[in-house]
């Protein structure tokens, strides 16, 4: 079995000690950090995706791949940055103002990750401006709101509006995503995209950034 | 059909597989009650007496067959030792989960629903609305185990602990089944029915392996011990229909976001099926999308009687009163013995 085929069954299994072990091993052998990147990680994230849109897997399985995921990116990360790789795009991520809840855009960022994009990782009750500075300065290309409770939904509109402020609408792209966000209610406030959940938003990532 | 009957006569038909005069309709509402009475959010949470009074209000206004009491999902939480923010016109949220720290379990204490935190103020307005409402069932909800547990731990590391620290979940949902079990004993001394809501043990949250392993036993546990349990069940359940039904509730509510077709199939009438608007309509749907989707639940569900009409989920506080008032006249029209007995 080559190792990349290796790392890829342990990304799936989990074992976040045995990625870590094989992708050190795999660079040691020569190999490319984007090939590793790609064939160790992203093709096999690009199954997950699919399973967990499928409902044949769930947030638990996804939370025990995302970890050995993480530890093989870290461990690749030094690598990649020599390589002068570039992530497939910048997404910023974060729950609006007046929500705290993460968990929901937690795993969009895994998928995300697992698609090769990277992310800024905002957290919970994000002031609009914070999510402007994450596209401003951080170079975030797409900003992704979550939003799970409707009395912060205003803050989704805000948002929206310091982004034109700031003469960045059109220019950074808005997701929004939750429990009551529905695509009429995105459409409606003006949002570029929006995606039921975090399988289909690296779909509509992809799409609204021009990306095969 | 001549009789007059009351919301009470229409959920015990609905029960006993029979026929009033027309579906029962069980609006789920929490925070919304605030504006009715013109209080805020945050008094609606924190004074048993304004919420009573809001909650009364609702039943006057709308004249719901069932008349839920629901506070906020972090009661139990919060007595155990969470903290959470209260914002003036926002729902409470948890700001500090107590078990950050696995080690701390072992000095939690399972709550005194007469004297801890908030529980003995929801007693209270449970207490204070059916002393005022005699004509239809006043439901309260208990917080079930597995949202416990995740409100207390965070929803991230417990699933993380269900992959590393088997020992530790069971320890938590043990320490989390005290925990619903003393509050719905509560609920029965003051007369009430036991009804739990669960919503972190669906598929929206957790996988029908974890539920199996860390969730089935103990809700096996409440309903082998309360006998007859309504539960409520937020996200997507379709995968675990079928278990549910055989851990024993006698009726299951469900969400948007599963099957009713198939909860109906699978259900063979052996529960009482609550559901399920999309809550999201009443705040920004068309008067026509909130009609059809009554109407289709209606088809769906109500042929052969075991069957209650109601949202998904809680009714946010923002939905407008008119569509409420929408929901209401739907269920009415969609719901009556005629048109039960025509599909």
């Amino acid at each position: 079995m080559s190792i990349l085929t290796e790392i890829a069954e342990n990304v799936r299994d989990g074992n976040a000690t045995r990625v870590k072990e094989l992708t050190e091993a795999a660079l040691n052998e020569g190999l490319s950090a984007p090939q590793i990147l790609k064939q160790g990680f992203i093709d096999t994230m690009n199954v997950v995706r699919k399973q967990f849109e499928m409902k044949e897997i769930y947030l638990p399985e996804v939370l025990l791949v995302s970890r050995a995921m993480k530890v093989g990116m870290d461990t690749l990360e030094p690598a990649l940055i020599a390589a002068r790789a570039e992530p497939v795009a910048k997404v910023a991520l974060g729950t609006v103002q007046g929500d705290p809840h993460i968990i929901g855009h937690m795993i969009v960022g895994i998928m995300l990750r697992g698609a090769g994009f990277q992310i800024i990782e905002l957290g919970g009750n994000v002031p609009p401006q914070q999510f402007i500075n994450a596209a401003r300065n951080g170079g975030a290309q797409i900003i992704g709101m979550s939003c799970l409770v409707t009395t912060a939904r205003p803050s989704v509109i805000a948002t929206i509006e310091a982004l034109e402020a700031a003469g960045l609408k059109g220019k950074v792209k808005t997701m929004v995503g939750g429990a009551i966000m529905t695509k009429n209610y995105a459409d409606k406030i003006g949002a570029d995209g929006y995606a039921p959940d975090g399988a289909l938003a690296v779909e509509k990532a992809k799409e609204l950034l021009k990306l095969s | 059909m001549t009789r007059e009957y009351s919301g009470r006569d229409r959920v015990i038909a609905a029960y006993k597989r029979e026929y009033a005069d027309r579906v029962p309709t069980a609006p789920m509402v929490g925070s919304f009650n605030a504006k009715l009475t013109g209080i805020t959010i945050k008094e609606y949470e924190r004074d048993p007496a304004k919420m009573a009074n809001s909650i009364v209000k609702f039943y006057e206004m709308f004249a719901p067959d069932v008349l839920s009491v629901v506070g906020d999902l972090w009661l139990e939480a919060e007595a155990a030792g969470d903290e959470l923010d209260f914002p003036e016109e926002a729902t409470c949220y948890i700001k500090k989960y107590v078990l950050e720290e696995k080690s701390t379990l072992a000095k939690l204490n399972v709550p005194d629903p007469k004297r801890d935190k908030r529980l003995p103020d929801y007693l209270e307005a449970c207490e204070r609305v059916a002393s005022a409402v005699k004509d239809v069932p006043v439901a309260a909800a208990v917080t079930g185990p597995c949202t416990i547990a995740m409100c207390l731990r965070s929803p991230e590391e417990f699933i993380n602990d269900t992959l590393d620290d088997p020992k530790f979940v069971h320890e938590l949902m043990r320490f989390t089944t005290e925990v619903t079990k003393k509050f719905c004993d509560a609920f029965k001394e003051i007369g009430s029915s036991v009804n739990v809501g669960d919503p972190s043990a669906s598929c929206s949250c957790i996988s029908p392996a974890v539920y199996r392993e860390f969730v089935k036993p103990y809700h096996q546990e409440i309903v082998d011990h309360f006998k007859q349990v309504f539960l409520h069940m937020c996200g997507y359940i379709d995968p675990l229909m079928e278990e549910l039904i055989q851990v024993g509730f006698n009726a299951i509510s469900i969400d948007e976001t599963s099957s009713l077709k198939k909860m109906v199939e699978i259900s063979q009438k052996r529960v009482v099926i609550f559901g399920n608007v999309p809550p999201h309509l009443l705040v920004d749907g068309t008067k026509a999308e909130i009609e059809e989707s009554v109407r289709q639940c209606m088809e769906t569900a109500a042929k052969d009687s075991a069957f209650i009409l109601a949202p998904g989920c809680e009714i946010p506080p923002e939905t407008p009163l008119e569509n409420m008032k929408c929901f209401m006249e739907a269920a009415h029209k969609y719901g009556s013995y005629e048109r039960i007995m025509a599909l």
